[in-house]
């Protein structure tokens, strides 16, 4: 298997694009998300959301959209869609975490049974 | 009351982004972090909040600083490359991998130089003077003439693989002569300057036509093989085995200044035949380490007296340890390009985001 030089991808990454697979969301709701996916383990603060925004709307994984659930303000919001290559990777390092899980299983099964 | 004040410190602190990071989402960071503390106020935690966030804006600020010089430095490599593209270039001139005729074009300067390091040092012809290898403007009337239209006809023809020793031996020749004579930080500074200048001549805007042939025929010679810069390094060795062997003429004129003279020949033709980068750079640091052994040998020989060549001498420990700084001195220069990664500059453009 040819190793991704993308992979693994950091805490954060991964938690940002898993938040963006289901659909298109804005700032706010990518922290909210976020902090609820990982079970408030991973709590996100505005900038290091908007540097990983960055980075990866440079790299090409996720794009700018219109913001799906617009409030009631006169502020238009900006949301984050996940794009394709953003996508590839994510399902490629959850294969990786899938894999990894399966080998601890694997090796803790047999330690249990002997 | 303090959501309001929060908000316009996180405001005023946002001016530590970059102005384009700022352009891009300061808004949006506002009113995100505005969200968030009215969320947290709710739950009766704002102060916590505010403080997670005033803690995390520094650190991140200086992250966004630097992905934007990194991306600048990216853009300015990629566009570098663009101009300087050998794609519609002839392909490079043949080197001495492929025949030995033109290995022993590399290796001409090298063999020219150790046969006159010999000449001089056991035949010693009438009128050489003693103590000429510490002579500078005499080592200058013999390497001048010698190594600058070899570098001006290389420059011309795209700087083929024979240039660089010429290139290397007139640059270390002229940061001897300028490092004796007190102006080595004058030309250190004025190389900087004119490396600066070069860049910023050939900083390429994205619409400006390709560079030059000439310099983009240089070009495709640099970032052909990074063992190349290692190879002119290599071409200043005539000046290291001199400065090891300054005392030879006035004293035993043991046999080792011809090994060492030997060695840096053979290492440069081990050079021009290998095919691999790691068999370039061993042959280039074999023969460097084999003249600086013979120099710690001949050091050894005269301060035993011993009399003949082939007894065999033992080096003391402060002779070792100069010559490991001679050496240490030379193989740095030599190994800094693939340390910097120059070979970098020759890999295929990063992918397009």
């Amino acid at each position: 298997m040819a190793l991704d030089p993308e992979l693994p991808l950091s805490e954060a990454t991964f938690f940002i694009l898993l938040s963006l697979a289901p659909g298109p969301r804005h700032g706010y709701a990518i922290l909210k998300d976020v902090q609820a996916l990982s079970e408030d383990r991973v709590k996100l603060s505005t900038g290091t959301l908007y540097g990983a925004l960055k980075r990866l709307l440079e790299q090409g994984w996720i794009t700018r959209v219109a913001d799906p659930a617009p409030d009631n303000t006169n502020r238009q919001r900006k949301a984050y869609a996940l794009a394709e290559h953003g996508r590839q990777s994510l399902e490629a390092e959850a294969a990786r975490l899938q894999k990894l899980v399966q080998a601890t299983q694997r090796r803790i099964e047999v330690r249990s049974s002997v | 009351m303090l959501v309001r004040a929060a908000s316009r410190v996180y405001a005023g602190l946002l001016r530590l982004y970059p102005p384009a990071f700022r352009a891009e989402f300061a808004d949006e960071m506002q009113l995100v972090f505005r969200e968030g503390a009215l969320a947290a106020a709710r739950q009766g935690a704002v102060l916590p909040y505010v403080l997670r966030e005033l803690r995390d804006l520094p650190p991140a600020a200086a992250q966004a600083h630097w992905q934007h010089w990194a991306g600048q430095w990216q853009t300015w490599i990629d566009r570098l490359r663009a101009a300087a593209s050998p794609a519609d270039l002839p392909p490079p001139a043949p080197d001495g991998r492929s025949a030995w005729r033109l290995a022993g074009l590399e290796v001409g300067l090298f063999g020219l130089s150790g046969a006159i390091l010999i000449a001089l040092t056991y035949l010693v012809p009438e009128g050489v003077p003693v103590g000429w290898q510490r002579d500078l403007e005499a080592l200058g009337r013999v390497i001048l003439p010698l190594t600058i239209p070899l570098t001006l006809i290389g420059l011309a023809r795209g700087l083929p693989r024979w240039a660089y020793p010429g290139l290397g031996l007139l640059l270390s020749y002229a940061a001897l002569s300028a490092d004796r004579s007190g102006l080595g930080l004058f030309l250190i500074v004025m190389l900087a300057a004119a490396s600066f200048l070069a860049l910023l001549a050939v900083s390429p805007d994205p619409d400006s036509p390709p560079l030059p042939t000439p310099l983009r025929r240089i070009g495709q010679s640099l970032t052909l093989d990074w063992t190349r810069l290692s190879f002119g390094v290599y071409g200043a060795l005539p000046l290291a085995i001199l400065a090891a062997f300054d005392d030879a003429q006035t004293n035993l004129r043991t046999p080792f200044l011809a090994v060492a003279a030997l060695a840096m020949i053979v290492g440069a033709l081990i050079y021009c035949r290998s095919r691999t980068s790691t068999g370039q750079m061993a042959a280039l640091l074999g023969g460097l380490s084999l003249a600086i052994w013979a120099a710690l040998l001949d050091k050894a020989a005269f301060a035993a007296s011993l009399p003949g060549w082939l007894a065999a001498p033992r080096p003391n420990v402060s002779d070792v340890l100069l010559l490991a700084e001679v050496w240490f001195r030379w193989a740095a220069p030599l190994l800094a390009p693939a340390v910097l990664g120059v070979a970098r500059l020759g890999a295929p453009p990063r992918r397009p985001a």
